[in-house]
C-alpha cells in the first residue's frame, strides 16, 4: 500500500468514526431494549460462557463478606422452605438405627429400665424389711426383751450405731 | 438400727430419712421369702430338667423316664441337686438366688466373707433345721441374732445386702420407728 492510498483509508475512517459517535448516542435513545433483548439468544450465549472460568475469578470470602445474614435469613419464609421439603424422601436416606446407636440411646434405655427394675426390687424389699421389724418388735414384746440390748448385725458389719 | 442423717425440707417440717439395716440381721419374713424362692427355684429347675432328660430319652433310646419305678432315685436325685444349687450358691456368691432376690447375704458370725467349708456345713446341716418340726428354724424367730440351728452350727448369720444399693426401710416404718425413738431422733444433728 502506497502512503496515499493509505493516509485516503486513515481519513475515511476517521469520518466514519465522526459520523458513527454522532448517530450511537441517537441511535441508543431510540431503540428499545426489550426488542434487543428479544433478539439475543440467551442460551446460545450462555452457551458460550465458560462458567467455571468464571467462577475460578470470583473471591467467595469477599462475596460472602459483603452478604447481610441476618437480613436475608429475615426475608426466607422458613416455614415455606420446610413445607417444601420432603421429610420422608430425606429421612429414607438416613441410617437412623446408626444414628440412634451413636447417640448411646440403647445404653441410656438399658440403664433407665435397669434402674426401674432395681427400684421396684427395692419396694418389694422394704417392705419386706419392714414386715421383719414388726415380727421381730412383736417377739422381742412377747419374750420381754429390751430391744436396746438385741445386737444390730455381726461385729464387722454393725459399726453403725443406732441414732 | 442406723439411720441416714435426718434433714430439714420445707419450712416447719422435719423430713425423717428412711432407716439404713444394711449389715443387720435378716429377720423372719426376709428368710422365709428367700427360703420360698430357692425352694421354687430347684423345684422349678429340677421339673424342667427332667422334663428335658425325658424328652431326650425318648428321642434318643425310646425309653421315658416316666416309666421307671423312679420315686427314690427321682427324691435322690432332687437332694443331690439342691445341695449343689445351695452350696455352688453360697460358695461362690455367698447368697443363693432366692436370697439374692430378698436382698440377703449369708456371712460368717463376725461377719467376715462367708469362706467355702462353711457354706458346705451349712449346706450339709441345712436338713437338720428342718427335722423335729422344723424346731431348727424357730431360732430365725427366736434367737436375738436370727441365728437357725445350721447357722449356729456352721458358724453363719445371714445380713441385709442389697448389692450396690443402701438396704432401708419403708419410709412410713422409720417414721414411726424414729417418733417411738423420741423427739431428740430428729433434733441431732445431722451424722456425716
Amino acid at each position: 500500500m502506497s502512503d496515499a492510498q493509505s493516509s485516503r483509508s486513515k481519513s475515511r475512517q476517521g469520518r466514519l468514526g465522526r459520523l458513527a459517535g454522532a448517530v450511537t448516542g441517537r441511535v441508543v435513545e431510540t431503540i428499545d431494549p426489550d426488542s434487543v433483548i428479544e433478539h439475543v439468544d440467551v442460551d446460545a450465549l450462555l452457551d458460550r460462557v465458560d462458567v467455571n472460568r468464571l467462577l475460578d475469578r470470583i473471591d467467595v470470602n469477599r462475596l460472602l463478606e459483603r452478604v447481610d445474614v441476618d437480613r436475608l435469613m429475615d426475608r426466607v419464609d422458613v416455614n415455606r422452605l420446610v413445607a417444601r421439603v420432603d421429610l420422608d424422601a430425606a429421612l429414607e436416606n438416613v441410617d437412623l438405627e446408626a444414628a440412634v446407636r451413636r447417640a448411646g440411646v440403647p445404653e441410656i434405655v438399658a440403664e433407665s429400665t435397669g434402674r426401674v427394675a432395681g427400684s421396684a426390687l427395692d419396694l418389694a424389699r422394704r417392705q419386706i424389711v419392714g414386715l421383719d421389724v414388726v415380727v421381730d418388735r412383736l417377739v422381742n414384746r412377747l419374750l420381754r426383751r429390751d430391744p436396746e440390748e438385741q445386737p444390730w448385725g455381726p461385729p464387722r458389719l454393725s459399726g453403725e450405731r443406732p441414732a | 438400727m442406723g439411720s441416714a442423717p435426718a434433714f430439714r425440707g420445707a419450712p416447719g417440717m422435719t423430713v425423717v430419712p428412711r432407716l439404713r439395716v444394711t449389715g443387720h440381721y435378716a429377720g423372719a419374713v426376709s428368710r422365709a421369702a428367700g427360703a420360698a424362692l430357692d425352694v421354687a427355684i430347684v423345684l422349678g429347675s429340677f421339673t424342667a430338667g427332667v422334663a428335658g432328660l425325658d424328652l431326650l430319652a425318648r428321642v434318643v433310646v425310646g425309653a421315658s423316664l416316666a416309666n421307671d419305678p423312679a420315686g427314690p432315685v427321682s427324691s435322690i436325685a432332687l437332694a443331690i441337686w439342691a445341695f449343689l444349687y445351695m452350696y455352688i450358691s453360697l460358695a461362690i456368691a455367698g447368697r443363693t438366688p432366692g436370697k439374692g432376690l430378698v436382698g440377703l447375704r449369708v456371712v460368717a458370725a463376725d461377719g467376715s466373707t462367708l469362706p467355702g467349708r462353711k457354706a458346705l456345713v451349712r449346706t450339709l446341716a441345712f436338713p437338720l433345721s428342718a427335722v423335729i418340726a422344723g424346731l431348727g428354724f424357730a431360732g430365725i424367730v427366736l434367737q436375738r441374732e436370727h441365728r437357725a440351728m445350721h447357722d449356729l452350727i456352721a458358724g453363719t448369720a445371714v445380713v441385709y445386702d442389697w448389692g450396690g444399693r443402701v438396704a432401708e426401710l419403708p419410709g412410713p416404718l422409720s417414721e414411726f420407728l424414729a417418733r417411738r425413738a423420741g423427739a431428740e431422733y430428729t433434733a441431732k444433728p445431722p451424722r456425716v
